[in-house]
């Protein structure tokens, strides 16, 4: 790879976007150093999805700059070997309804790079979480649940470096939920993650440090794990649950 | 982009919607032109031409739409943009996978419309199967990038046309006349110009989607 | 948390809110009166020609006009700044104004000269398929609503436009025949046999620059105020 292996995955300053002078996001700076898993919270439309939307590379700021592993991105957009390195869980599933699920995993593989093919990192995928007995079931056809889990599975298909998680286990059964928890705690360790959640369990079980939402910016709230009381306070200390 | 284009074809295979709904409506606006216009004048190679096209001018505004959904309903698209490819080749594998499903229609269409209209006197040759390739493709590459600025809005049926058709504008005054030729058997020499320019809207289109799909695919 | 830029938008700006109307507003009725009480009738065509004194440059003017919010629209997409839209923006809503009244002032004219209020010459053809490009780019940013996205995509929708145009030329001219631009050649010769009617579409030609530009400054203040107002009403309601 063109960066540094030691480069911090994700380096954001000063990070602006709004429509005109209507701005969601005014001056956002950001730090998420390598096995970490920084929890984001803040009350609807503070700006959390649009924060994860910029770093996924899907959504440039109007001003500001993101360095994604010592990578400068925001200016002319996040080059394609840094792509490779991020994954997203967002509130759609972002998969093909029509399509099975295997079928889904499939397309998603081949989009990246890899040195097995796509079929078996598919495989492996489906296996992760459990969606062995739905793989030939169009994802319309999916439960709630399990079509979270193949969210998951796509999002982690090609190992990203950098996982964004947006409410990443609603929906999910208790069982698939400790696997989830897991898998993404083993992940992080070799990783970085960046939780947006309103779950005080969820922080609680994931977070490494938690940062909150104010009038557009981003403030440092705990650099430590917090406990599940601790985390609900803070939310409604911001207004983010009542 | 090839990926995208067995990815759209698949989905089709599945589903088979584009297709199906592009040949009943095609159908349908056989018997509108054969309803609204007397039978008896539609018998005229040149006519023919131009109800083909504008049949598929029409159905393919159904294909566009709906291949656009295809993306934006579980939000693939933004999975897509994310990936580590060229978001120029995700335009054209879009384009590829429209291409195949209109001109699939426009093979099927043509003979069914010759036989209800009783066209007379069809000498399909090398002119009518250029003139159906590139006016396809033209209006793929155009449909596509309008179908892709129209998603965005409330009013995502309503604007695909009105995108789209003013843009097509130099197409179909073309590709009317190629076919027309092509029908009647005049020699392919004879209607050059209108070829190259049938081929440099083909270009362009398919270049500028190329191009500017970054910024299309972004939100 | 919302932040405005230094000058407000609805600031007293000298050379906007009053040279340019003041000099928009002395060239337009020097123009009329040039048009309309000066200048002789032109012998063949009569008192209706008067009209090609206005008629000419709305349509170069609103072609000018398109071509202005392709090259903002390049600028927009390139650098993202909000000025390069509203321009881009406000230079089609004029340039689409100025076809709208080229496509009323042309059959005013031809009905007399031609018999015919439409016929399908190359150049109603290329104006009305014009005015149905930029009339779609209008409506995109309409029902886009307040949406940077939109924005962007109607920056494409400009680019695309104006790439149209010479693919329109071309296909316009193989299908009528190369049409001699025998009228307007025609209408200058006359022109040039009195050297009043040279200066009258001078005048004419300088007022309605002035007037397009103005509309333009004019359109650009009033999205500059409606972000404003935006803004402000969102600091209201947190």
């Amino acid at each position: 790879m063109i960066v540094a292996p030691g480069a911090e995955p994700v380096a954001a300053r000063g990070l602006v976007k709004g429509f005109g002078a209507l701005r969601v996001l005014a001056g956002v700076d950001l730090d998420v150093p390598r096995g970490s898993c920084v929890a984001i919270v803040g009350p609807n439309g503070a700006g959390k999805t649009t924060l994860l939307r910029i770093l996924a590379g899907i959504s440039r700021p109007a001003a500001g700059s993101v360095r994604l592993f010592g990578h400068e991105c925001s200016r002319n957009g996040t080059p394609a070997p840094i792509r490779a390195r991020v994954g997203l869980v967002a509130h759609e599933p972002l998969v093909y309804r029509d399509l099975p699920v295997r079928a889904n995993l499939e397309v998603f593989a081949s989009l990246y790079p890899g040195s097995e093919g796509a079929a078996t990192r598919a495989g492996r995928a489906l296996e992760r979480f459990g969606l062995e007995q739905v793989a030939e079931r169009p994802a319309r056809a999916l439960s709630r649940g399990f079509l979270q889990r193949l969210a998951l599975a796509r999002a982690t298909l090609h190992e990203p470096e950098l996982l964004l998680l947006d409410e990443p286990l609603t929906g999910l059964d208790a069982s698939a939920r400790e696997r989830t928890l897991d898998e993404l705690v083993a992940h992080r360790a070799r990783a970085a993650q960046i939780l947006v959640s309103h779950d005080a369990a969820d922080i609680a079980a994931l977070a490494t440090s938690v940062h909150g939402f104010r009038r557009g910016r981003l403030a440092r709230l705990s650099d430590r794990p917090v406990a599940e009381s601790d985390a609900r306070r803070l939310m409604r200390d911001l207004g983010a649950i009542s | 982009m090839w990926v995208i284009l067995r990815k759209d074809l698949a989905i089709e295979r599945r589903t088979g919607e584009i297709l199906s709904s592009l040949l009943l409506l095609a159908l349908l606006m056989v018997l509108v032109f054969a309803f609204t216009l007397e039978p008896e004048r539609l018998r005229d190679p040149g006519l023919l031409a131009g109800l083909l096209w504008a049949t598929l001018l029409f159905s393919s505004t159904l294909a566009f739409g709906r291949s656009v959904v295809l993306e934006r309903e579980a939000g693939a698209w933004t999975a897509l943009a994310m990936a580590p490819i060229d978001r120029g080749a995700v335009f054209l594998g879009k384009v590829a996978a429209n291409l195949v499903l209109l001109l699939g229609a426009a093979i099927l269409v043509l003979p069914v419309m010759a036989v209800l209209l009783g066209t007379r006197a069809l000498v399909p040759s090398a002119l009518l199967g250029l003139s159906l390739v590139l006016g396809t493709t033209g209006m793929a590459a155009a449909g596509t990038l309008g179908a892709a600025l129209a998603s965005r809005t409330r009013a995502r049926e309503v604007l695909l046309p009105i995108v789209t058709f003013p843009l097509l504008a130099p197409l179909l005054i073309a590709v009317v006349r190629t076919t027309a030729g092509g029908l009647v058997g005049t020699p392919l020499v004879a209607l050059r110009p209108w070829l190259v320019l049938l081929g440099s809207f083909d270009l362009v289109f398919l270049v500028v989607g190329w191009l500017t799909f970054d910024h299309v695919l972004e939100d | 948390m919302s932040s405005r830029t230094d000058r407000p938008a609805g600031a007293l700006n000298p050379w906007r809110d009053l040279w340019l109307p003041a000099a928009t507003t002395a060239a337009m009725v020097a123009a009329l009166w040039l048009v309309f009480v000066v200048v002789p009738s032109e012998r063949v065509q009569g008192t209706v020609q008067r009209i090609f004194y206005f008629h000419v440059h709305l349509a170069w003017m609103a072609f000018g006009g398109f071509v202005v919010t392709a090259g903002a629209s390049v600028a927009y997409l390139a650098r993202g700044q909000r000025a390069a839209d509203r321009l881009a923006e406000a230079s089609a809503e004029v340039g689409l104004l100025y076809t709208t009244l080229v496509l009323v002032t042309g059959p005013l004219w031809a009905r007399p000269i031609w018999g015919v209020w439409w016929t399908w010459d190359p150049r109603l053809t290329m104006t009305v398929v014009l005015w149905a490009i930029y009339a779609s780019y209008l409506m995109l940013r309409r029902l886009g609503g307040r949406d940077e996205v939109i924005l962007r995509y109607a920056a494409v929708l400009g680019v695309v436009g104006v790439l149209d145009i010479p693919l329109l030329i071309i296909a316009i001219r193989l299908w009528r025949g190369v049409h001699p631009a025998v009228l307007l050649a025609k209408d200058a010769d006359a022109g040039l046999a009195n050297p009043m009617m040279v200066q009258t579409l001078i005048v004419a030609g300088v007022a309605l620059a002035l007037l397009f530009a103005w509309l333009v400054v004019l359109r650009m203040q009033f999205s500059a105020l409606d972000d404003e107002v935006e803004a402000l009403s969102a600091e209201v309601a947190a």
